[in-house]
């Protein structure tokens, strides 16, 4: 994943794909992250994914909470 | 809107993240000087140097550091803006 | 070349001097310092509002003011605090501080960040003089829900311009600081090396982005329901009132991760110093936080519990707010952690973070209890809700706040605090703090609502042991005031890093930092 990211010189790749960065933020939903995950986040994560994955798992979250807010009431 | 959110996008790329500097002790201090003054083009670098020649491409650097700011500042109001404008004209959003 | 490159530097220096060196300055610890001294300002004005309510409150019957009048404090105690103590003090500390941390010659849009500064004390004078206007000042309490807010005189059309100008200052300080952190970093200072309370402050600089104008536009279609005949919320004329109340909640719910985000991030700083350790879970730190400024936009009618919301709706609401505690509960977690086994000592800073952790956990599960929808279908409105939310706001933003004062100012004077004034005013306010607030969950769960200048028999104990606490707490801050006067003026001379255990960049300079630092950007490894 990093390959290429010890070149000093030049920024460290961003390609983290889409489930990287997706369980990147779902973790965060539960806020806990291990060190050497979020330090391989930290190389490969692009900040704008990161947004919209954000964004993305908002909505994920509300629609799981609104499908186990109908099972119950069903 | 694509230009200055690709702009952004990029500066914010390019200021995360930066690798850590490599090298000899001794050199690391000069290494990352001018490392600094290409990436960023600190107001204070060319007045350092001033008189080696480095001045008006200081100044250039400066002015693009500036423009980087004010464009992701203005990405920045035009969201908020954007966000009052919807608020107000779409405020049946929230209705019932 | 250090002498030289100063000379050339400060060749220009002597600037305005007197007061239109504060009008016109543009650096960053200049404008801190008068952020922070507005907000104290403001503190000891909503604090008088306070107590006025407390010594009404004191007996049973109406003693001390009209009711008129009450309601008017209640309403502008509320506005104060929190748009003109609590929020620009924290914008005082990223002022100071997020340059500082981050290796930073000043904030990216400097004279952006005067006139922030500078809009706030026209729109102090106009909340504050709406006291004088024929019907005095807004009477629909801080959250000016219509119908109420459409109806009254024009100290509320003042209060609604005051929003809007601290509204604009507050955006504009918050472009300035996320611009500041994503593009002024020193070399070297990556992100994920960035001290957690300007991690913070990134994110709360973009909640306030996304949340102060969803404000402006309610203050403004209020104002257009009153002078120009639309009708957003007139009931009369088609509007929908609950709606006004949707449209502030989703605003006010992320305001309120806007008062205790920065005062985590304070806490944050202070813990690890004092308890000679690296912050535990660093990474997850980032991660909560920047969770809980998403979640925060899925959660806000849990405020509105009693409107009639479908029974899905409430399940929603209340479910959904639920698992925001967790990542919340995770940062307690790891300020604990940080904490256990450390070489700990309690110097005013960490008693302050130590009693922050203490007490805002217990505003925290209080908040727990209101998100059960059937339990704040019973305390809504009641003494019980205040409580909860000054167990927060005091107990959590103010305290950390403080926990901060006492941390930097040493980085600010160049003295240290005086240790025993300052513990004296650590305990003097968590000892009336709690005699102040807590009866007021009694007196909630007894049924006393809030917002009332009169009330039944039965609360009457409780509300004198809260008055008197709120007399003593009150006084206490002065402590501060004495405190802050003695540490500018003198005393034991401050190091570079005055705390042993200390870390950051902003502990490289100088105490008190000169008046421009990092012009050459440190090295961060």
């Amino acid at each position: 994943m990093n390959a290429g990211g010890d070149g000093p010189s030049h920024d460290a790749p961003r390609r983290a794909g889409f489930w990287p960065t997706m369980r990147a933020v779902l973790w965060s939903f539960f806020g806990v992250r291990k060190r050497q995950a979020y330090l391989d986040d930290a190389g490969s994560l692009n900040p704008l994914a990161v947004v919209a994955a954000g964004v993305l798992a908002g909505a994920l979250f509300v629609i799981v909470i609104a499908v186990a807010v109908q099972v119950v009431l069903a | 809107m694509d230009g200055p959110v690709a702009g952004a996008a990029s500066h914010l790329r390019r200021g995360a993240d930066r690798p850590l500097r490599p090298g000899p002790r001794r050199r690391k201090h000069r290494a990352a000087r001018v490392a600094r003054t290409e990436r960023h083009g600190w107001a204070v670098a060319p007045r350092v140097r001033s008189g080696n020649g480095n001045e008006e491409q200081g100044v250039a650097r400066i002015d693009e550091r500036r423009a980087a700011n004010r464009r992701t500042g203005l990405m920045l109001a035009v969201v908020a803006f954007a966000f009052f404008v919807v608020v107000i004209l779409k405020y049946k959003v929230f209705g019932r | 070349m250090a002498a030289v490159t100063h000379e050339q530097l400060h060749g220009h220096h002597p600037g305005p001097t007197g007061l239109m060196r504060w009008i016109t300055t543009t650096n960053h610890k200049d404008i801190g310092t008068m952020y922070m001294i507005f907000s104290f300002i403001m503190f000891l004005s909503g604090g008088v509002m306070a107590l006025t309510i407390r010594a009404e409150l004191f007996q049973p019957g109406l003693q001390v003011v009209q009711p008129e009048f009450f309601n008017q404090l209640t309403t502008m105690h509320g506005l104060v605090m929190v748009f003109g103590a609590i929020m620009p003090a924290f914008v005082g500390f990223a002022n100071w501080m997020i340059p500082l941390m981050i290796g930073a010659s000043d904030m990216a849009f400097a004279r952006m960040n005067n006139w922030s500064f500078w809009l706030l004390p026209p729109a102090a004078v106009l909340l504050l003089g709406s006291f004088f206007v024929p019907g005095g000042a807004s009477a629909a309490g801080w959250t000016l829900y219509a119908p109420l807010s459409v109806q009254m005189g024009m100290g509320m059309d003042l209060a609604i311009f005051a929003i809007h100008i601290m509204g604009i200052s507050s955006i504009m300080g918050a472009i300035n600081i996320v611009v500041t952190v994503l593009n002024m970093r020193a070399p070297g200072m990556t992100l994920m090396k960035m001290p957690l309370f300007c991690w913070t402050w990134l994110i709360t600089a973009y909640l306030l982005i996304a949340v102060m104008p969803v404000l402006a536009g309610a203050v403004t279609m209020i104002l257009t329901d009153r002078h120009f005949g639309t009708s957003f919320f007139n009931a009369a004329g088609g509007g929908d009132p609950v709606m006004y109340q949707h449209i502030f909640w989703f605003f006010g719910h992320p305001e309120v991760y806007i008062m205790i985000l920065p005062a985590f991030g304070i806490v944050s700083q202070i813990i690890p110093a004092f308890a000679r350790k690296p912050l535990f879970g660093y990474a997850s730190m980032v991660y909560a936080t920047a969770s809980i400024a998403i979640l925060s936009f899925a959660v806000w009618a849990h405020h509105m519990f009693a409107t009639g919301m479908p029974a899905a709706g409430q399940l929603f609401f209340m479910y959904a707010t639920m698992l925001i505690a967790v990542p919340t509960g995770v940062k307690v977690f790891n300020w604990v952690a940080t904490m256990w086994r450390g070489a700990m000592t309690f110097e005013t800073p960490m008693l302050w973070a130590t009693g922050f952790i203490f007490v805002f956990t217990m505003g925290g599960f209080t908040g727990l209890i209101c998100a059960i929808a059937p339990i704040d279908i019973q305390v809504q409105d009641t003494y019980y809700v205040v409580a909860h939310f000054h167990y927060v706001l005091v107990a959590g933003s103010l305290f950390a706040l403080f926990a901060g004062a006492y941390y930097w100012l040493p980085k600010w004077t160049g003295h240290m605090p005086s240790e025993g004034l300052g513990k004296l005013h650590f305990w003097c306010s968590i000892v009336f703090f709690n005699i102040t607030f807590f009866p007021m969950h009694f007196l909630g769960l007894a049924g006393m609502p809030r917002r009332i200048p009169d009330y039944a028999l039965q609360f009457a104990d409780f509300n004198a042991m809260a008055s008197i606490g709120a007399f003593g707490f009150g006084l206490s801050q002065l402590i501060f005031l004495v405190v802050v006067v003695k540490c500018v003026r003198g005393g034991e001379r401050a190091a570079a890093r005055a705390w042993e255990g200390a870390e950051g960049l902003e502990w490289t300079v100088p105490s008190p930092a000169p008046h421009h630092t990092f012009e050459e950007a440190p090295i961060v490894r």
